[in-house]
């Protein structure tokens, strides 16, 4: 037996064959999103759930209609692309004018729809689908074993990628659709139906995707779930490869393949990482990507968020009202639920700080609220440290964190920094996976609740609750402080125009820095406490699913207003706990409310609330900056 | 008011009062909160939601309804929450059950994990924990409890006896495909240990991440390492998985022996008999074994439409011999049930002669079965041959090599 | 001669600004019309507005008896209207040949492949080239090139010498005349009061989104002087 670096050679060529299919699949998925982002500046977060819909309609209808395989290659492409088509006539056309984050926290949305709906009716542990009768089998390389399916999978994307190159790049059709991502107003003025293009470009997007999903259905489990980890790969592939470039969405993705297959061969713990680390990487020598050519997508129109700044004194009234529900909260309900409301509710409002405040929403946001839970856990259990101290630990890992990720990620703006935050929050899930401290999949057990201060036994409801009250209110406080604050104000100003805050003299991306990092650490300050409440740090609380509740959370209740997020965090964890009979249909409902904040109710509750005041009083209009209109001549 | 008559009043008072007083003291013979309360937490849409999941809620509503629905006068209430193999969620709901819902004993708790952390919860609360679907030793081990029972198997149970009859038939090289989280290291270590004590070797083994949609890049290592036996500590999705891809790669073809420890019935059925035959595991209970078991059986399918797994079957099993337990105790106190299960002996459909240990394992026989060729079966759900019966006393691990705090040595 | 476009009390904003306020004039077929006027006056947004650029406007676009102030951009086109806008518009991802045949022919009546590279000899040399490495003078040739074959009546040229050399001027002057000469009807914006004094047939002056003045072109010199007010030279 030949071993390359102690590896058989059995192995290693094995390895980068499964790699070099994986690849395949990344290399269709990132394709699709390449092309719908070109066209229309939307990271369709619900490429995933697409890809799933595919596989799971080949399934249905082998199981149902007794339609083969050769027949779901086209069958289910096209369902799931008039589908796709459906979405983008309804849903996705208001959101173009828009800031591009509305269009992925849709295509978020949707993609917990699309999910919770099949996971409602087919459950999650996944469907066999078998191998076309014409493909099994395989041949005996020598140096290893090839199963026929999974060459005719390579084959058959290399062939649909190619293919989908050439169509874009050489023919007429994809003049229009490269120049229609260059300039898609002047396009439409010399009378092509733009807007028809579009539709049907996203239709040929989203059917790519279902076509991978067909391909993918014999060697994967059919299962609901099976899109929601691949699409955040296919992010970072196509940050990799840069998101304007067709033949680089193509090479990333089966290079990331065969570097993964690489990484499993000889490092196997690696190998769920390697892609995010070779997207910092990426981000640090090449911001536009290996093969990128795009410049960084201006913003559209973003909602002024700004809410009037309330009187003083109907502040400090608001937060004694929270402060006074919050202390007899207990006699009505139960206890557990408050203090655990009142946790994520503190995360919540840190994440507001930056993305309602700052306007830097991240998708990335759970690697604080866990990696400090972890810390603090372990601090408290192994290390024997009393709550104060170990929650301080767990508190000071997360603004660590905080600085390494806000450093790497704000270098990109908009959209490329949600997904850049949401790839390094997934490596940092990997890394907890597998690190030794964390339990992985067990999770971190039985932390103990201490004394604090070495003084009062946390085991005590009443002190436990007492403790809570105290970290969320100092928290919330701190948070109402930072806003109204000097800093706060350079961070709006930031965020309205940054260019202009830029030529004030102030040096943003400091700025931008010291809130995200301020952002983490309360964050962080939130995980370590929850730790300590629940006596339980696990995978779940670094889990991209976490990100997206407190964006959930968030934007519910409204971003940029102080007691939005606090609203929203409560109403979520009530969702979670009452409904929890309901299943999956939770998820269907986060979905919903996403897709419903997005098009309708875009302030959120505490916003519309705001707002309604607002008009209902005598508006004194301020005076309006100018917006900033293309040269009139 | 004259002083008489306030004395009247007084002493009518405080006999009034002492009465209440008495009254809501828990007498011995009383029920808390007037209802027995039971949680089945489970996978309900999962991995592993076949073998457990909504079956084991059928299977505890028919214990309780099969015992009168009620016992020592007070209705029995099952419950069932969805955990979705997640530590956290798991946790939150059986803590919530125990601190504000009055659940008297938690059932199932599918994956060891989350079954561990129920054990001190449990045991903390002073309730009783009857699982039935985990597999970890550690739960009548190091981390056994007074108020906690493992009912249908466990990674020892199931290991011992293919390795040694493996081993014995020349499978000296063993290569390890682990689930990376409790159950799975639980149960490569028990593996491990087994083979080197019967004289075999290892040969490696690899980690698999929990709910692995593709296993091939976990079972290109054990194929090449060309070890005669493979030894899949997986169960569940992945486990079928594993074995459908061990096939297709043609690792089965090539002559190695793939060992699933941890299979059931429900495992078979998705995998169907054209793939599965031949394979050789220990079972907890075969629905086919006899005219009681085919009773209960019958019933269970005509709620479920699928027959009931050896851990489904468990739920009910242990739910009726609490039940049995709270009407001997007089109470539903835990640490007296407890007492009161571990005298009672286990005789019914699922355990003939079945005994609970100081360390709350239930031993009872085992059965060693493979899977029938498709050309055997006659029936829908006619998969298994039972090679042999093995004694509880054998299948278990002895209690002198228990690390369980509460067994006397 | 035919009226063939006839705007009145034109509006457009652009978010919540208003940067026309009720434009009116009117160019007939066969003319040469311009636009002057100062920055900031409205000239570019008078045709973008025209060509259904803008997301909001109001008031009145009357092409050959069509409504067209609420159409989408595609089917202005589609009636007969081409832009050559203001930053040319050439597309980097696309060659100079992909550029020139990017608009279709929409109508009958365009001119040939041919006969534009007769107009513009340097193209023809310059095919494969991406499209954005031309020259200024050549991207200028390109981007009016283009909307010749689409076979629209009226061609509206949004400032086309800016930025470029005397000599380039010069040709594109030349072109102008020989369009004008082939029958299309053109609507030129400009600042180089110059050129569009050798050129057009009468001009209209715009200011602060409205337009204040019509000159025709025989009086021009006669009024140049304040035009140079208008224009704040």
């Amino acid at each position: 037996m030949i071993t390359i670096f102690g590896v058989p050679s059995v192995v290693l060529f094995g390895q980068l064959l499964l790699g070099l299919i994986n690849g395949a699949f990344y290399a269709m998925l990132s394709l699709g999103l390449a092309v719908i982002f070109g066209m229309m500046n939307i990271v369709n977060f619900a490429h995933g759930a697409l890809y799933m819909m595919g596989a799971l309609g080949a399934w249905i209808l082998l199981e149902y209609f007794g339609i083969g395989y050769w027949w779901a290659l086209v069958l289910a492409p096209l369902g799931v692309g008039i589908f796709g088509i459906v979405i983008e006539r309804t849903m996705l056309r208001p959101l173009y004018k828009l800031d591009h984050l509305y269009g992925m926290l849709l295509t978020f949305g949707l993609s917990l729809i699309i999910q919770g709906v099949f996971r409602d009716w087919f459950g999650s542990s996944g469907q066999p689908y078998a191998i076309p009768a014409a493909l099994s089998g395989g041949t005996n390389l020598g140096f290893m074993f090839l199963p026929t399916y999974r060459a005719w999978v390579i084959v058959a994307s290399l062939v649909v990628c190619l293919g989908t190159w050439f169509v874009i790049e050489r023919t007429k059709l994809g003049s229009y659709l490269r120049a229609a991502t260059e300039n898609a107003p002047l396009v439409q003025a010399f009378g092509i139906d733009v807007p028809r293009m579009v539709m049907l470009t996203f239709g040929a997007g989203v059917a790519l995707a279902a076509l991978a999903g067909v391909l993918a259905a014999p060697i994967y489990q059919v299962n609901p779930l099976m899109g929601a980890d691949v699409i955040i790969v296919v992010f970072a592939v196509v940050v990799i490869g840069g998101m304007g470039s067709i033949m680089g969405a193509i090479v990333t993705g089966f290079l990331v393949g065969l570097v993964e297959g690489l990484t499993r061969a000889f490092y196997p713990q690696g190998s769920s990482t390697v892609v995010f680390v070779m997207m910092a990487i990426v981000l640090l020598l090449r911001p536009a990507g290996l093969f990128g050519s795009k410049p960084e997508a201006a913003g559209g129109v973003h909602v002024s968020l700004d809410a009037p700044a309330p009187a003083f004194r109907t502040e400090i009234l608001l937060f004694l009202g929270m402060a006074a529900l919050l202390i007899i909260g207990p006699a009505f309900v139960y206890s557990g639920f408050l203090m655990k409301a009142m946790l994520f509710a503190l995360f919540a409002c840190a994440f507001n700080l930056i993305a309602g405040y700052g306007r830097l929403v991240s998708f990335g946001h759970a690697m604080f609220l866990g990696t400090a839970g972890y810390v603090c856990g372990h601090a408290a259990k192994v290390w024997g440290l009393t709550p104060e101290l170990a929650i301080l630990t767990g508190t000071l890992s997360a603004t660590v964190l905080g600085v390494v990720t806000g450093w790497l990620a704000i270098r990109s703006r908009g959209i490329y920094f949600a997904m850049v935050t949401l790839a390094l929050a997934q490596m940092i899930y990997f890394v907890a996976l597998q690190a030794p401290f964390t339990g992985g999949e067990d999770g971190l057990q039985n932390i103990p609740r201490g004394k604090l201060f070495g003084l009062f036994d946390l085991n005590d409801h009443t002190l436990l609750y007492g403790f809570v009250l105290v970290v969320f209110l100092g928290g919330f406080l701190l948070i109402a402080q930072v806003v109204r604050s000097p800093f706060g104000q350079v961070l709006k100003a930031i965020r309205e125009h940054e260019p202009r805050a830029q030529s004030l003299g102030y040096s943003t991306d400091h700025y931008k820095l010291a809130a995200f990092t301020l952002s983490a650490t309360l964050a962080g300050l939130a995980g370590a406490t929850k730790a300590v409440v629940l006596q339980l740090a696990s995978l779940t609380d670094v889990h991209w699913g976490m990100s997206g509740e407190v964006l959930l959370m968030t934007f519910l209740g409204g971003v940029g207003t102080l007691y939005g997020p606090v609203a929203g965090a409560f109403i979520v964890i009530a969702m979670q706990n009452y409904l929890a009979s309901l299943g999956q249909w939770v998820t269907v409902i986060h979905g919903a409310i996403f897709v419903v904040c997005v098009l309708a109710f875009r302030r959120g509750l505490v916003g519309e609330l705001i707002a309604f005041l607002g008009r209902s009083r005598k508006p004194a209009t301020p005076a309006k900056t100018p917006q900033a209109a293309p040269e009139a001549g | 008011m004259t002083s008489n008559a306030f004395r009247k009043w007084l002493g009518a008072g405080t006999a009034l009062a002492l009465t209440a007083l008495f009254a809501a003291a828990p007498a011995s013979a009383q029920v808390s909160d007037d209802q027995v309360k039971i949680g089945v937490l489970t996978d309900m849409s999962g991995q592993w939601s076949d073998m457990n999941g909504p079956g084991s809620l059928v299977a505890a509503q028919m214990a309780a309804e099969d015992f009168g629905g009620k016992v020592l006068g007070k209705p029995i209430v099952i419950v069932g929450a969805d955990h979705q193999q997640k530590a956290d969620v798991g946790v939150g709901i059986a803590r919530r059950w125990l601190e504000n819902e009055q659940v008297d004993a938690i059932s199932d708790v599918t994956n060891s994990a989350i079954a561990l952390a129920v054990q001190q919860l449990t045991k903390d609360a002073n309730r009783v924990a009857l699982f039935s679907s985990p597999g970890t030793t550690d739960l009548t081990g190091k981390q056994c409890s007074p108020t906690g029972f493992q009912w249908v198997y466990d990674n020892y149970s199931n290991t011992v006896a293919p390795v040694n009859a493996l081993v014995k038939q020349g499978k000296k090289s063993w290569y390890f495909v682990t689930a990376d989280f409790a159950f799975g290291t639980s149960l490569e270590k028990i593996g491990m240990d087994q083979v080197k004590a019967d004289g075999g070797t290892v040969a490696g083994s690899t980690r698999n991440p929990f709910n692995s949609a593709d296993m091939s890049p976990y079972l290109l290592p054990a194929q090449a390492s060309k070890a005669q036996a493979i030894f899949l500590a997986n169960a569940g999705k992945d486990l079928t998985t594993a074995i459908k891809q061990a096939n297709e790669f043609g690792i089965v073809a090539g002559g190695q022996a793939l060992v699933a420890p941890v299979m059931f019935i429900s495992d078979v059925h998705a995998l169907g008999l054209q793939t599965a035959q031949g394979t050789s595991f220990v079972e907890g209970f075969y629905w086919d074994q006899n005219d009681e078991t085919r009773a209960f059986a019958q019933r269970f399918f005509e709620r479920r439409k699928a027959m009931p797994t050896a851990l489904q079957a468990g739920v009910y099993s242990s739910i009726t011999h609490y039940l049995k337990a709270i009407q001997a105790a007089g109470t539903d106190e835990a640490k007296a049930v407890s007492a009161k299960m571990r005298e009672l002996p286990v005789n019914d459909f699922f355990a003939k002669n079945g005994k609970v240990r100081e360390d709350g394992r239930m031993v009872h026989d085992m059965l060693l079965v493979e899977v029938k060729k498709p050309s055997e079966s006659k029936r829908p759900w006619d998969y298994y041959k039972v090679l042999a019966t093995i004694p509880g006393d054998e299948a278990f691990l002895p209690l002198s090599k228990s690390e369980c705090s509460l067994v006397k040595k | 001669m035919a009226e063939m476009l006839k705007v009145n009390g034109l509006k457009a904003w652009y978010g919540e600004s208003q940067a026309l306020h009720g434009t009116s004039f009117e160019v007939n077929s066969g003319e040469v019309v311009t636009l002057l006027g100062r920055n900031g006056a409205g000239k570019s947004t008078t045709l973008r507005s025209i060509m259904g650029l803008v997301a909001k406007r109001a008031g009145s676009i009357r092409y050959d008896e069509k409504e067209l102030v609420g159409a989408p951009s595609h089917r202005i086109a589609r009636a007969g209207i081409a832009l050559c806008p203001e930053e040319r518009g050439i597309f980097s991802s696309l060659n100079v040949r992909e550029n020139l045949l990017l608009p279709p022919a929409i109508r009958p009546g365009g001119m040939t492949v041919d006969q534009i590279f007769e107009l513009f000899p340097n193209l023809k040399e310059r095919l494969t080239s991406q499209g954005t490495k031309l020259s200024g003078g050549e991207q200028q040739m390109l981007a009016i090139g283009r909307i010749l074959r689409t076979g629209a009546r009226l061609l509206m040229l949004d400032e086309p010498t800016e930025g470029l050399a005397p000599v380039i001027i010069e040709q594109i002057a030349a072109t102008v005349k020989t369009l004008k000469t082939l029958g299309f009807t053109i609507l030129l914006v400009e600042q180089n009061v110059t050129f569009a004094a050798g050129l057009a047939d009468r001009h209209y002056v715009m200011e602060l989104g409205r337009v204040v003045d019509e000159i025709p072109g025989p009086a021009f010199a006669d009024r140049i002087d304040s035009l140079k007010t208008y224009l704040g030279v």
